[in-house]
């Protein structure tokens, strides 16, 4: 895992969508954001959309959320990126197959990078926010 | 001439952004007595210059309604008010203690306005804690300006500082005698605690990002960095009034200058002291403290200095 920052990481504002699920993907996107460790990507957490530089979504969609999540990435400024973590988000993986109506984020909005995993490591996600910031 | 150079200074780019590029070093003081006392904190509440550039750069989203105005208008008063009175204390303006009073007062009312009149219920949340943490530096403040007034026997900030490079510091001048020393040294106590309140430190003021429902959860683009800038001016300007009125000197060397401003190194180092050791107090609780506490010490240091200087 590198520890190299990227200068266009460093000060980029998160905001963490979180859609559902098993809260695994989305604990360790918190994880990345909260606590600390070497090689963390150098971001901060925002508590408004209007202040993210980056939304990284975790979760599975559903049509109830996607209401919500359009008017949340709406507030957003211009420029904005989207990354969406884990596999239930890319619309596969365990509970792909048993979920009704389960699809995948990418398929109802429009996404800057992906990270697939079940969950992924902190340094693919490190990795991820890193390439879709550069 | 002068006057327009005066007023050049106060509106235009050069007095702003001094008393906003002070400010950065005055963050970067506090966030390093924090970081020597309890590590590197990835806080995410933090004010940087690199975060005011790149909200500068963002674009704004609408907020709608009067918030809308508001959000424009309000940190650039803010950002002026508080310019005044640093052009006030460094001898760029005439001005009493008075009106440096209300320009502080108004400048940090414009913030519990802003939560007032905000939609966002959560934000609204913020607004009786935001006027709760405005009293614990007026009411205070009020005081310790008059006992001051009382001790030196004038009003005006430049003939306040003229008194303390004649007489020494307040605390302790031949005027009033012991009892009005003590008098004096109870208002100093209080004012550092009121200006824990007004700078937005933990725990009594609330930081501009400190979610959920932070007071700037719907600002954006450049009146964010507005916001940014103007809470960082009042981080330099608020350990300066309690400087001036304390421990002002003659400023006519370059070495006095430089005395100057480790005395405001020297209040920053305890407000971060003060933050860092608060951090995890319960807001609620500690502004009652706040205003019991610096309150009461407050009155009871206009009362002795009152007893000292009558008799």
């Amino acid at each position: 895992m590198s520890a190299h920052v990227s200068s266009r990481t460093r000060g980029q504002t998160v905001f963490h969508i979180r859609l559902g699920g098993c809260g695994g993907c989305g604990d360790i996107v918190d994880a990345m954001l909260r606590d600390r460790y070497k090689g963390r990507p150098s971001v901060f957490e925002c508590s408004s959309p209007r202040h993210a530089s980056l939304f990284i979504v975790s979760g599975m969609w559903s049509e109830g959320a996607e209401g919500p999540v359009r008017e949340v990435i709406a507030q957003a400024p211009e420029g904005t990126r989207i990354l969406v973590a884990g596999d239930c988000a890319l619309g596969r993986g365990l509970l792909a197959g048993s979920l009704e109506g389960m699809i995948a984020v990418a398929e109802r909005i429009d996404v800057d990078a992906k990270v697939a995993g079940c969950p992924f490591t902190l340094a693919a996600l490190g990795e991820g926010v890193r390439d879709v910031t550069r | 001439m002068v006057f327009v150079g005066k007023l050049a200074y106060l509106f235009l780019f050069p007095g702003t952004l001094f008393i906003v590029a002070v400010g950065i070093g005055a963050r970067a003081v506090t966030s390093a007595v924090g970081i020597a006392v309890a590590g590197p904190e990835r806080s995410a509440t933090t004010v940087t210059a690199p975060r005011i550039l790149r909200a500068a750069g963002t674009e704004c989203v609408a907020a709608g309604g009067s918030l809308h105005a508001a959000m424009w208008v309000a940190p650039v008063f803010k950002v002026l008010a508080i310019s005044w009175a640093s052009c006030i204390i460094l001898g760029f303006t005439p001005g009493d203690l008075a009106l440096l009073y209300v320009l502080l007062l108004a400048a940090a009312g414009s913030d519990v306005l802003f939560a007032f009149i905000s939609p966002n219920p959560r934000v609204r949340q913020q607004a009786w804690p935001e006027a709760v943490s405005l009293l614990a530096w007026a009411v205070p403040m009020a005081l310790v300006t008059a006992c001051v007034a009382l001790r030196t026997r004038v009003v005006s900030v430049s003939a306040l500082i003229a008194w303390q490079s004649a007489n020494g510091t307040p605390l302790t001048a031949q005027p009033g005698g012991v009892i009005a020393g003590i008098g004096v040294f109870l208002a100093l106590a209080a004012a550092f605690f009121a200006t824990v309140a007004i700078t937005r430190l933990r725990p009594l003021g609330r930081g501009y990002l400190a979610g959920p429902g932070a007071l700037m959860d719907d600002v954006s683009g450049p009146p964010l960095a507005f916001f940014f800038a103007s809470d960082l001016a009042m981080l330099f300007v608020a350990p300066l009034v309690v400087v001036m009125l304390f421990f002002a000197g003659p400023a006519a060397h370059w070495y006095q200058v430089i005395f100057w401003a480790l005395k405001v190194v020297g209040v920053l180092v305890l407000l971060g002291l003060v933050d860092v050791v608060s951090s995890r107090a319960r807001a609620n609780r500690v502004a009652a403290w706040g205003i019991g506490l610096s309150g009461a010490l407050a009155l009871a240091g206009l009362i002795l200095t009152w007893i000292g200087v009558r008799a």
